[in-house]
């Protein structure tokens, strides 16, 4: 009987932690999930637009297109390079956060706090047109400063060469995530336990050996959390690069900026094989699970507890 | 522990995809299509009287609701009319087309529903699988989800006389390759052409073209002698501005044509897929080289869009502009009050092959196509009809300075412009040949061949940066397109 | 001594105000172009006052568009989305921080396994389930999503967790439930990361737009993302000046808000990071 009680109170307990997940649970299945599946079905089809004409059935086939398709491929390696290229935002954030930490008269502080995050909250066009104006090739405002800086005239493409345009989308993205990154970095720093410092200070260690030895250490699981949301960004960027191109997913200047994302909305929309879109869609699906998966292993979620 | 959680999360996916694995559906819509092409002779009889002039009652049979949705003319005007506030220059919104259709036909809705251009085919197509727009409002390039308007005009013989163009496309299953068909009707053109300054031809002491003989090398050449210091005015000038770099292919597409650079070979087969598109060739580099030789008389804004800044106004400093607009140029030069200053042309002629000597000027359009799956066909293809002959949506296309298709309405463009402006206009859409549009033809192809527009854009663009000579250029293309090939089926 | 330290933190702050006030410039400028009336098609030159100082370019865009039709929709969608996106991140942060329950790993992972699965490669069929359901051209579409706000849910979890356990044992003694609990200490406890959310989730979906423009038919029910697109599609010529003063409208809510919250966020975001 007391058993029995127990048994019952024990299901009660875990009903009453259910219904917080609920609402959450039904609607990733419903609008997550089951598209999600959708996509996996018609990976394996031959499919232009959905709804219309046949979908065959094919196999593999879509998988085997696309990993040997070489501007997919190439999507790849954008979308790799573009998201290496903006994990410099993490290291700017890191030392901006030092300077700033170092102003210790605190309204300043809250200041620039608020001041650097400011450029985060500005999104979609507006960060584009703005940018579409400072990285102009002929007297836009960068390189008007760099000529006046070297004293030469510089015209250098920023989003329109193909060269450079890996270089100006990442100034555009630096400018909008540097701010958060200060942000992380600035209240990592400051948990870092004074004592440890005033230790150092005994030992007669100077401003800059503390830094390496004690801040750049101290500060290493907010590195790893700042590298894992910002490969993720990375793998799902779009918006941006999608309007650099003038409206279009092909990544101009010379497809340097074509990211997976924008490879799919390719065969998606514009020259529709939904077949070839969902497989690259899985695919995409696979490095961005891993890349949230390894996050979690290296969070310590998969011990204790 | 990790391994398990992954176990059961796959386990869970498995389930979950047998359960509803195969049931969001393509079933629905495919029975409709079959059933409603037969249903199109039976209103034909009613469509005949209406199609004329007005008569006073309107039709009272029709009745339903036509919903339509797109980009384009709807958008640009808005409901209401819009006034651009820097030129002042005003049009008439579609209420206008709204009104006349109810005093036609006072059972029948319209539902309008326009979009900007930004992702315009997502939502184009998201709106065909929707099931409940019967117009896709530009949507003859959505290949498998518009009608084939061939079975209309069958019945409507006297409509195709009416007007100078269709929205033709390619299709496998229903034509041989090298011929096109029509999936929609268009209602207003946009005749690529070029503005000339005369002044500053003038000031360089130019010759201005005779615009039905001029070649592609005059046109080069007065590019190239009109770009440097203005002897009169001391001002920088350019000879050139192309098509917008962002539409690049656009240039191709008149360049290639008047070079006649045939690069298709349709096979027996009659199947995209074994097509052999044959980029890589001595024309296909003389055509790029052509076109990246503009590079050296154009503004170095040119690229990035922004070289017209100043154009159409006092400070104009192009000799030469080649638009895709001729009629809302002309309008914005007036409302400057500079239209003496300019005048039109045709693009050079074409230099041979089965149209060799007419103008290499093509159509750009606006068009309207009827979806696969409307439950309203012949209600939608009246509308159609209505767009292209009814008198007061001709007169309001003009009065949104835009070229109306139907050629009673075209042949009166010179009340509206000078000759200067209104003859080169004529002279295009007189000698133009049917079927002579932007999208697909001997020498290019916008829809069947995957990326083949995007990167000739890409390429020529790069051309332009000097990052690719024309061999380069033309492998980039080539491979895409036979990548894109060998993945279909 | 002393003085040398003081001398070297003005220096810093120069310093740091001089990096701001690059980073700040192109804002700033755009704001300045805004009200411009030399800004038309052509760009004046840089400069951070208005060459021809007027309000024209926001009377153009008032007069062009139904802006503020597209406004209120766009506050209320956005403010239901939040309130819904936030409160259910709440429960379930919560159940994962302090809830024993069977599964709880597994249905973490069920949440965070999606939670990046971009939203442009699962549009369509997304699309084809609300046909299904009758649901086009309603907010539904717009508003039904919130209920899963993922990354909510892994940021609500590593706040919740640094609350003590004790204030919850506190109240077991009382006979309080968990529902009661979550209410009574939880949500009192989190107002900073409620804020944080909350900016999160406004900033991303104000200025959405694939999304509303595919799903949105009736123009009188759309919103401002693509009302601005609209605007840019009306006139003939790309107007810097009244795009600017469009941008800067559809702006400044996101503006206050940030202004009025950035105490909170800053605080909330800064938590999230060290918290691993």
């Amino acid at each position: 009987m007391n058993k029995k009680q127990a048994l019952k109170g024990k299901i009660k307990k875990q009903a009453v932690w259910y219904s917080f997940l609920l609402v959450t649970i039904v609607t990733l299945i419903a609008l997550t999930y089951i598209p999600m599946l959708t996509t996996i079905k018609y990976s394996f089809c031959d499919v232009e637009v959905l709804g219309f004409g046949g979908s065959e059935f094919i196999g593999m086939q879509n998988y085997e297109t696309i990993v040997h398709n070489a501007a997919f491929l190439k999507s790849v390696g954008n979308t790799l390079i573009l998201a290496v290229m903006s994990l410099i935002s993490i290291p700017l954030g890191f030392v901006l956060a030092t300077l700033i930490n170092n102003v210790y008269w605190s309204k300043a502080q809250s200041f620039f706090r608020v001041g650097y995050y400011f450029p985060n909250i500005i999104t979609g066009v507006s960060v584009v047109l703005i940018f579409q104006v400072v990285l102009k090739t002929n007297g836009g405002l960068l390189n008007s400063a760099l000529s006046f800086l070297t004293g030469h005239e510089i015209s250098i493409g920023w989003l329109t060469d193909s060269h450079y345009s890996r270089f100006g989308a990442t100034i555009l993205n630096v400018w909008s995530t540097l701010g958060y990154n200060m942000l992380i970095n600035l209240a990592s720093l400051q948990s870092v336990p004074r004592e440890i410092y005033e230790a150092a200070e005994v030992d007669g260690a100077n401003a800059f050996q503390k830094w390496v030895y004690i801040t750049i250490p101290q500060m290493t699981s907010c590195f790893v959390f700042l590298f894992i949301t910002s490969v993720i960004n990375g793998l799902a960027r779009f918006t941006d690069l999608f309007i650099i191109g003038g409206n279009t997913p092909i990544g101009r200047p010379g497809g340097t900026l074509q990211t997976i994302l924008m490879y799919i909305y390719q065969f998606s929309f514009e020259t529709p094989r939904y077949g070839i879109a969902s497989a690259g869609a899985m695919i995409l699906f696979l490095l961005t699970f891993i890349v949230t998966m390894v996050n979690l292993k290296i969070t310590g979620f998969f011990k204790n507890k | 522990m990790r391994k398990r959680s992954l176990a059961i999360l796959m386990a869970g996916l498995m389930i979950l995809t047998s359960v509803t694995g195969c049931s969001s559906g393509n079933g629905e819509t495919q029975g409709e299509t079959a059933a409603s092409t037969s249903e199109t002779v039976s209103e034909q009889e009613e469509s005949q009287e209406t199609a004329g002039e007005a008569t006073g009652e309107g039709n009272q049979e029709l009745t339903g609701t036509l919903k339509m949705y797109g980009p384009g003319l709807f958008a640009e005007v808005g409901q209401e009319g819009s006034i651009d506030m820097i030129t002042g220059v005003e049009k008439p919104g579609y209420q206008v087309v709204i009104d006349r259709w109810n005093e036609l036909y006072p059972n029948v809705e319209l539902d309008i529903e326009p979009i900007p251009w930004d992702n315009w085919k997502a939502a184009l197509q998201t709106a065909a699988i929707s099931g409940d727009v019967d117009i896709l409002i530009h949507g003859a390039s959505l290949g498998p989800v518009v009608e084939p308007l061939q079975p209309y005009l069958d019945q409507d013989t006297e409509l195709e006389s009416q007007l100078t163009m269709l929205t033709l496309r390619r299709n496998e299953e229903l034509a041989p390759l090298d011929q096109v068909v029509p999936f929609g009707i268009t209602v207003t053109l946009n005749p690529v052409m070029v503005v000339i300054d005369k002044t500053i031809f003038e000031n360089y002491g130019v010759e201005l073209p005779d615009y039905e003989t001029w070649t592609l090398d005059d046109l080069m050449e007065a590019a190239k002698a009109t770009t440097g210091t203005d002897p009169v005015t001391g001002k920088q000038t350019y000879g050139i501005s192309p098509i917008k770099a962002s539409d690049a292919y656009k240039n191709y597409i008149w360049v290639s044509r008047a070079m006649n650079n045939e690069i298709f070979e349709w096979s027996d087969t009659n199947a995209i897929k074994d097509t052999k598109v044959n980029f890589v060739n001595d024309k296909t580099a003389e055509v790029l080289d052509y076109i990246a030789e503009f590079k050296n008389y154009t503004s170095p804004d040119y690229v990035e869009g922004l070289d017209l800044a100043n154009a159409w106004t006092e400070d104009h400093n192009i000799a030469m502009v080649i638009v895709e607009n001729p009629y809302n140029v002309y309008n914005t030069l007036k409302a400057n009050g500079l239209d003496d200053q300019f005048m039109l042309a045709a693009l050079p002629q074409i230099q041979d092959g089965p149209y060799k000597g007419i103008t290499s000027s093509h159509f750009g359009d606006w068009h309207m196509s009827i979806c696969k799956n409307s439950q309203n066909k012949d209600l939608a293809w009246e509308f159609l009809k209505f767009m292209v002959t009814d008198s007061v949506v001709q007169q309001w296309i003009l009065d949104t300075y835009n070229i109306p298709v139907n050629k009673e309405a075209n042949s009166r463009l010179d009340e509206y412009m000078s000759a200067d402006f209104a003859d080169p206009i004529k002279y295009v859409i007189d000698t133009c040949p049917a079927g002579f549009s932007c999208s697909e033809n001997q020498c290019y192809d916008s829809g069947n061949f995957g990326t083949f527009m995007n990167d000739l854009a890409t390429v020529i663009n790069e051309m332009y940066q000097g990052n690719m000579d024309h061999t380069q250029a033309m492998e980039y293309v080539q491979k895409n397109v036979d990548d894109y090939l060998s993945t279909l089926n | 001594m002393r003085r040398k330290r003081k001398i070297k933190r003005i220096a810093l702050v120069v310093i740091l105000s001089v990096i701001l006030a690059v980073i700040l410039v192109p804002l700033l400028w755009c704001v300045s172009l805004s009200f411009d009336r030399r800004a038309l098609n052509a760009l004046p030159e840089f400069s951070l006052i208005p060459h021809e100082p007027t309000l024209f370019n926001y009377e153009v865009a008032f007069k062009t568009i139904p802006l503020i039709r597209y406004y209120l929709n766009t506050i209320f969608i956005t403010a239901a989305h939040t309130l819904i996106a936030v409160f259910f991140s709440l429960t379930c942060g919560y159940a994962f921080a302090k809830g024993k329950f069977a599964g709880k790993k597994f249905w973490f992972i069920f949440m965070l396994a999606v939670m990046m699965i971009p939203f442009e490669s699962r549009m369509i069929p997304l699309y084809l389930q609300y046909k299904q359901w009758g649901l086009l051209d309603t907010y539904a579409p717009l508003l039904m999503g919130a209920g899963a706000y993922v990354y909510g849910i892994f940021f609500a979890r590593q706040n919740i967790e640094g609350i003590p356990d004790s204030l919850r044992e506190s109240a077991y003694i009382d006979g309080a439930g968990e529902w009661k609990i979550f209410f009574s200490i939880i949500i009192p406890l989190s107002k900073p990361l409620i804020a944080t959310l909350s900016i999160l989730q406004i900033l991303s979906n104000w200025n959405s737009y694939l999304w509303p423009l595919v799903v949105i038919q009736s123009q009188e029910k759309q919103l401002i993302s693509v009302g601005v697109s609209l605007f840019n599609a009306q006139q003939n010529e790309i107007y810097y000046g009244p795009r600017m003063a469009v941008a800067v409208i559809s702006a400044i809510p996101l503006t206050i808000m940030f202004l009025l919250l950035q105490k909170h966020i800053v605080q909330s975001i800064a938590v999230s990071g060290i918290k691993q």
